[in-house]
C-alpha cells in the first residue's frame, strides 16, 4: 500500500483554555475526478482521499467526507476547542487504501 | 440507494454516491428535520478565473454546545457531475462551526450549503460563483 505525501498540520504550540483556535491541514495528492479522460481517450481513472479524521486523545472530534468536488492537495481549516493539553493527530485516507497521518501535542494556558 | 446514505453522523457518505441531483441529495439529507433560521455564511470569491481551486469558507452562527450544535455541513455543487463535494461532520468539540476548503467548479454555479443542526434541525445559505474556465472534465461535456 503506497503512502500519502507531505502532510501538513499548523496549529498553535499553546492555546487558551475553552477558546476555540484555527486548524489547517493540508496533503499532497492530485484529486483525479475520474471523469476525465487521457490522449487516446480512455478515462482516468478516479484517485481521490476519501476521509480526513481529527481525533483529540483518541476521540474523533471531526471528520470529512470528501468527493471529488474537492481540489487537488486537498486543504481544511477548522475550529477546536481545548480545556486541557492534548493530542493531536490527523488521519489522511484515500481510495486506493493510502494512508497518513500528522500529529501535534498542543500546551493549554489557563484564561486570563 | 445513494441519496440516503447522505443523511449525516453516519456510514460512509460518499461510497457508491452516483446520485446527480443536488436537490435529491439535500431533500434526503434534510429527510424531516425543521429548518431554522440560524445563520450560515458561506464566503467564495464572486468570480473564479478557473474552477480548478476555488476557496470556500462555511461560518455558521453556532454555540457549538453539546444540546445546540451543528452535527455536519454539507457542500453542494449542483453544476459539477458529482454535486456531493464534501460533507463535514462535527462535534461540540470543535468549539465553533468554522472551515475552509478549496472546491472544483466545473462551470458558474450556485454553492449550497447544508448545516444539519441537532434537535432535528437543519439551515442552508448559498453563494453565487462565476467561473470564467471551468474545472477540467471531458466526460461531463462530451
Amino acid at each position: 500500500v503506497s503512502r500519502l505525501h507531505t502532510p501538513r498540520l499548523s496549529v498553535p504550540d499553546v492555546v487558551v483554555a475553552g477558546q476555540p483556535f484555527e486548524v489547517r491541514v493540508m496533503v499532497a495528492h492530485e484529486m483525479e475526478t475520474g471523469f476525465r479522460r487521457d490522449l487516446h481517450g480512455q478515462r482516468i481513472p478516479r484517485h481521490i482521499v476519501t476521509h480526513v479524521r481529527v481525533r483529540v486523545d483518541d476521540e474523533e472530534v471531526l471528520r470529512v467526507d470528501l468527493g471529488p468536488g474537492v481540489a487537488a492537495n486537498p486543504y481544511f481549516s477548522f475550529q477546536l476547542c481545548l480545556d486541557a493539553p492534548a493530542d493531536l493527530r490527523v488521519d489522511w485516507q484515500d481510495d486506493d487504501g493510502a494512508q497518513v497521518d500528522s500529529r501535534a501535542r498542543i500546551d493549554v494556558r489557563p484564561r486570563a | 440507494m445513494p441519496a440516503a446514505a447522505a443523511t449525516a453522523g453516519t456510514g460512509d457518505v460518499h461510497a457508491g454516491v452516483t446520485a446527480t441531483d443536488a436537490t435529491a441529495l439535500a431533500r434526503a439529507a434534510i429527510g424531516d428535520r425543521r429548518r431554522t433560521g440560524i445563520r450560515v455564511t458561506v464566503d467564495a470569491p464572486p468570480i473564479a478565473e478557473t474552477g480548478n481551486s476555488v476557496p470556500l469558507g462555511i461560518d455558521v452562527d453556532s454555540p457549538m454546545a453539546p444540546d445546540d450544535h451543528v452535527e455536519a455541513l454539507l457542500v453542494l455543487l449542483p453544476g459539477n457531475p458529482e454535486p456531493l463535494a464534501m460533507t463535514c461532520h462535527l462535534t461540540p468539540r470543535c468549539g465553533r462551526a468554522r472551515v475552509a476548503t478549496r472546491v472544483r467548479l466545473a462551470r458558474t454555479q450556485r454553492i449550497g450549503v447544508l448545516a444539519l443542526l441537532s434537535g432535528s434541525r437543519y439551515a442552508e445559505a448559498h453563494c453565487d460563483v462565476l467561473v470564467t474556465l471551468g474545472a477540467c472534465i471531458d466526460e461531463f461535456f462530451a
